[in-house]
């Protein structure tokens, strides 16, 4: 026969919460290692979180426009070493920033107690709240400019014609990995407002614990794809983790004990209580001005960044009218002379696509140095690199301006060959400057029929081409709905 | 019900929490206990095979149906269309019980017990899953014809599933474990909604993914997930008062306290049973893995031939037909996989299967159709090999073209050509060149070092 535990009734209530409340106040006397261990997380937090490096305060100073300007504070990177190998590029030894903050933070916090021997303070209550403000602001500014590049879909664009028609093993991972997301716009929307609302969460105290939680679920998850894919910002990622963990951390003991330890709790965090009117409006002021303009201001820039200006991973400038498609090669010669078609050929063409925007890609059977650079959104179409980054398959993409009446095509190559270290967006600037010179071709064109192209010009070699292409539509799989079939 | 096996505060419900009780009691059982025969005769299937893990995972994904497969929409609203007869069976059910049931103050005895019941299938639903994760068998690597099948010739679940598949780092692995851990945390009554929280998060992916990729699997990952909703209900109050408004949470108070009878002996039976079942699952689940290949095909293919090969010679009834972008009838190029599986390449154009593979029960080779579904660029034939006839037996594996078979003699002049000429049940006959390319794969070579490929 099981026992029967006595029932509980209202009289012993008044009696749990002033033990509670005895538990509550007795909590507020840290013992030693806690102390020490808070000077370690309080001086390894505050490195990875505030800049230190001076170049930072030069590009922050030194931004034009209000974008300029609040990219350096949503993007701020705690890059306190670099290790240049594989292994501090892609692998083990990225984190070495976070090692060094680690090493730095011990011994900090070991100067930090000694000078403090004297003191009779016996917790940090105050200081750990700011520390956690400060990463709960970190994140929230962070994550919420992070989600913006996918509400407003920039980040992976849908795959191009040339994309569509290249072959799985023609991709590397991390191209494959945006790709599929850039499948299906709304749901890179959807996952953008995650980070979203996700971020925002943070800037309160109440829904910082959810937070936390959403951010640490996502970015970890960010992070392991970044890993897996060689997407290269696995580091910023797993940063905001970390800080995401630490902001759990803090209400991890209560909610250890009102679920493990099942037992009631009443919360006695510390919170700042301005006594004086102006003192609660500043500090509420500032907390809404950074709200207003890191969600707001900077959701418009985005959206206008994206919806009106287009600066875009992908060209926007329309291609030549009615051309749009893909085209088989029907004859091709070179000097005069046809080459039949074989997939062996290393000089005819095997097939050729007119994006919808103004990007001409043909395809032979030789080898390209491939881009492995990211293709992060540029100003001008010609300098837009996602469409071809990290994909093989022999096909050579070209920027193209039409002369509509002389019916010219005025042709440059895209894939300045350049590009070929998996840079993430730190050696941006770096990308450009050891750009080549980029091949430029003419080519005439004429449209006999409303699906055949014939093109004449001059090769790379300086060899005389004619090429006929004519269109063919068909239907990609990829863009079958099951659902009505 | 036994009534003595639970303390805590026995505080008055009110009254429409006792109807949304009966409500959601009747609703979520039907869900969740294995009432139709069909699961029983499943079980016994699973015994009879000796506990292949196909089987043993078609338990695990068990829902009522009340609509027989294929006869209600897989898309859209009417996909849901049995959970309205569940929810039609419960209104009606509660309204009953609350009539007899008039007096009833609450049902912390069978709320309890209710959430016992949904632990335990969920539990079992993810972690069934996560070992499916773990050893990379739901998602597995492409193959040498995906490698070869043009990014856009893949339904959009197969492009999911192959980004997925390519993955390294553990990254599959990983997301298995979490899974799993998720299932385990629902195991311990204190971190029920720590475990219903992390699968809760991971659902909603899933059945997002799920409605983007047109994956299939929507139904099952809604099911999931609002049982996950249930018990998370649970702690929602206390845990919004000590997160969200800041004041006192008081605990759960309401504890089994079976230490010894016939309801003890149960549940180390029941919980025991539960535990056997888990192990049985992922111990089969990586022996059958290792020893027949699933999801792709168990017997081997003609040794050595594996790889990607060039049609340069193709001969139909007699006459010979150049390279071509057009001629839907010359094969362009042709895969041997490790195992029986040969795909052709041609301009024509394929109707896809647009089956989603699922894992209900152990499947021949020829049934076994993850590497060609959703692949609208290649042919894929399922072969058997006469060795000492050097005789190919191809069957195409296309739901749509099931009817088309070739019986293809193969030569083998030196070890990168191979010859076959025979003919297809169409009396059409091919005398074909097969030449294998080395090919290098930016898949394979990654980013990390520049490269001219």
């Amino acid at each position: 026969m099981p026992e029967i535990a006595p029932k509980k009734s209202s009289r012993y209530i008044s009696k749990d919460i002033e033990s509670l409340l005895n538990q509550a106040t007795s909590h507020q006397v840290w013992s030693s290692w806690q102390l020490a261990l808070f000077r370690i997380a309080f001086i390894f937090f505050a490195l990875l979180v505030v800049p230190v490096k001076w170049e930072w305060y030069q590009r922050f100073f030194s931004g034009k426009t209000l974008f300029e300007f609040l990219s350096p504070l949503t993007g701020v990177r705690p890059d306190l070493i670099t290790i240049q190998s594989e292994s501090g590029r892609w692998g083990i030894a990225s984190y070495a920033t976070w090692g060094i903050a680690l090493l730095i933070a011990v011994a900090g916090a070991s100067i930090w107690t000694f000078l403090a021997r004297k003191s009779r303070r016996t917790e940090y209550n105050t200081l750990y709240y700011w520390i956690v403000a400060l990463a709960r602001y970190r994140i929230a500014i962070g994550i919420i400019a992070f989600g913006f590049l996918k509400t407003f879909p920039m980040q992976m664009p849908y795959p191009s014609l040339a994309n569509l028609n290249t072959g799985f093993g023609d991709y590397t991972a991390y191209k494959l990995y945006w790709q599929s997301v850039g499948v299906v716009t709304w749901y890179e929307i959807f996952l953008g407002y995650v980070e979203v609302v996700g971020g925002f969460l943070m800037f309160f105290r109440g829904t910082a614990a959810l937070g936390a939680v959403i951010n640490a679920g996502v970015l970890y998850n960010i992070a392991h794809a970044n890993h897996a894919y060689d997407g290269g910002v696995h580091v910023y990622s797993a940063y905001f983790v970390l800080l995401s963990l630490f902001v759990l951390a803090y209400y991890a003991p209560n909610i250890w004990k009102l679920l493990i330890k099942e037992q009631d709790v009443i919360p006695q965090n510390y919170a700042p209580q301005p006594q004086k009117k102006w003192q609660r409006l500043v500090l509420l002021g500032f907390k809404y001005s950074l709200i207003f303009v890191f969600v707001v201001v900077l959701g418009y820039i985005r959206y206008d960044m994206h919806y009106n200006q287009g600066r875009l991973k992908e060209p926007v400038k329309p291609g030549l009218t009615g051309a749009k498609g893909y085209y088989h090669v029907t004859a091709f010669k070179v000097n005069g002379q046809e080459i039949p078609y074989s997939p062996l050929d290393t000089v005819r063409w095997q097939d050729a696509i007119f994006e919808k925007y103004s990007t001409f890609v043909f395809k032979v059977n030789k080898p390209v140095n491939i881009d492995l650079a990211n293709g992060v959104p540029q100003t001008k179409d010609v300098d837009r690199t996602y469409e071809f980054a990290g994909e093989g398959g022999g096909r050579r993409f070209f920027y193209y301006d039409a002369d509509t009446v002389k019916h010219i095509l005025y042709l440059q190559d895209k894939n300045t060959g350049t590009r070929r270290n998996g840079e993430g967006r730190e050696s941006r600037r770096t990308e450009q400057v050891k750009e080549k010179p980029r091949t430029k071709l003419v080519w005439h064109y004429s449209q006999p029929s409303e699906s055949r192209f014939i093109i004449s010009g001059l090769n790379e070699k300086k060899d005389s081409i004619y090429v006929v292409l004519d269109r063919i539509d068909r239907n990609y799989a990829l863009e079958i709905s099951r659902g009505v079939q | 019900m036994a009534k003595h096996i639970l303390t805590g505060n026995n505080t008055e419900w009110k009254r429409y929490e006792l109807n949304a009780f009966r409500f959601a009691f009747i609703y979520f059982f039907i869900q969740a206990f294995p009432l139709s025969w069909r699961f029983y005769k499943d079980l016994f299937t699973a015994i009879g095979s000796g506990f292949q893990f196909q089987d043993l995972f078609g338990l695990t994904t068990y829902m009522p149906r009340f609509f027989p497969k294929g006869s209600i929409s897989t898309t859209g609203f009417a996909a849901y269309a049995d959970w309205g007869i569940v929810l039609l069976i419960a209104a009606g059910g509660a309204i009953i019980w609350s009539i007899f049931d008039r007096d009833r103050k609450e049902y912390n005895q069978w709320y309890y017990w209710l959430r016992v019941l949904l632990r335990y299938r969920l539990a079992i639903a993810v972690i069934a899953f996560g070992i499916i994760k773990l050893f990379s068998i739901q998602l597995p690597p492409p193959t040498i014809s995906d490698l070869h099948t043009n990014y856009g010739e893949f339904l959009p679940w197969k492009a999911y599933s192959l980004t997925t598949g390519v993955a390294s780092a553990y990254y599959e692995p990983a997301l298995g474990l979490i899974e799993i851990l998720g299932g385990v945390l629902l195991l311990y009554r204190k971190t029920i909604s720590i475990g219903a929280g992390l699968i809760a998060a991971f659902l909603i992916n899933v059945l997002l993914a799920n409605y983007a990729y047109e994956i299939g699997q929507q139904v099952y990952s809604a099911y999931l997930l609002v049982i996950a909703f249930f018990l998370i209900w649970y702690d929602t109050p206390r845990l919004f008062n000590l997160l969200v408004l800041q004041k006192r949470a008081s605990a759960n108070r309401i504890k089994p306290i079976i230490t010894a009878g016939r309801w003890a002996k149960a549940r180390v039976v029941l919980k025991s049973a539960f535990v056997v079942f888990i192990l049985l699952l992922g111990v089969a689940t990586y022996a059958g893995h290792k020893k027949d290949r699933f999801p792709f095909p168990e017997n081997n293919g003609l040794a050595g031939a594996e790889g990607y090969y060039n049609v340069k010679k193709f001969i139909l009834n007699n006459q010979e037909r150049p390279y071509s972008f057009t001629d839907s009838l010359r094969w362009q190029d042709m895969v041997f996989e490790k195992w029986g599986t040969i795909s052709i390449r041609s301009p024509q154009r394929i109707k896809p299967d647009l089956s989603t593979p699922e894992i209900i029960s152990l499947q021949t080779d020829l049934e076994r159709n993850y590497e060609s579904a959703g692949n609208a660029g290649r042919a894929f034939y399922s072969y058997q090999i006469d060795t000492l006839h050097h005789k190919l037996s191809l069957q195409n594996k296309n739901k749509n073209y099931e009817e088309e078979k070739w019986v293809l003699q193969y030569n083998r002049p030196d070890s990168v050509t191979i010859v076959l000429t025979g003919v297809n049940q169409l009396k059409d006959s091919v005398h074909v060149v097969l030449n294998k390319v080395n090919r290098k794969y930016l898949l394979k070579e990654g980013r990390r070092k520049p490269i001219k490929i």
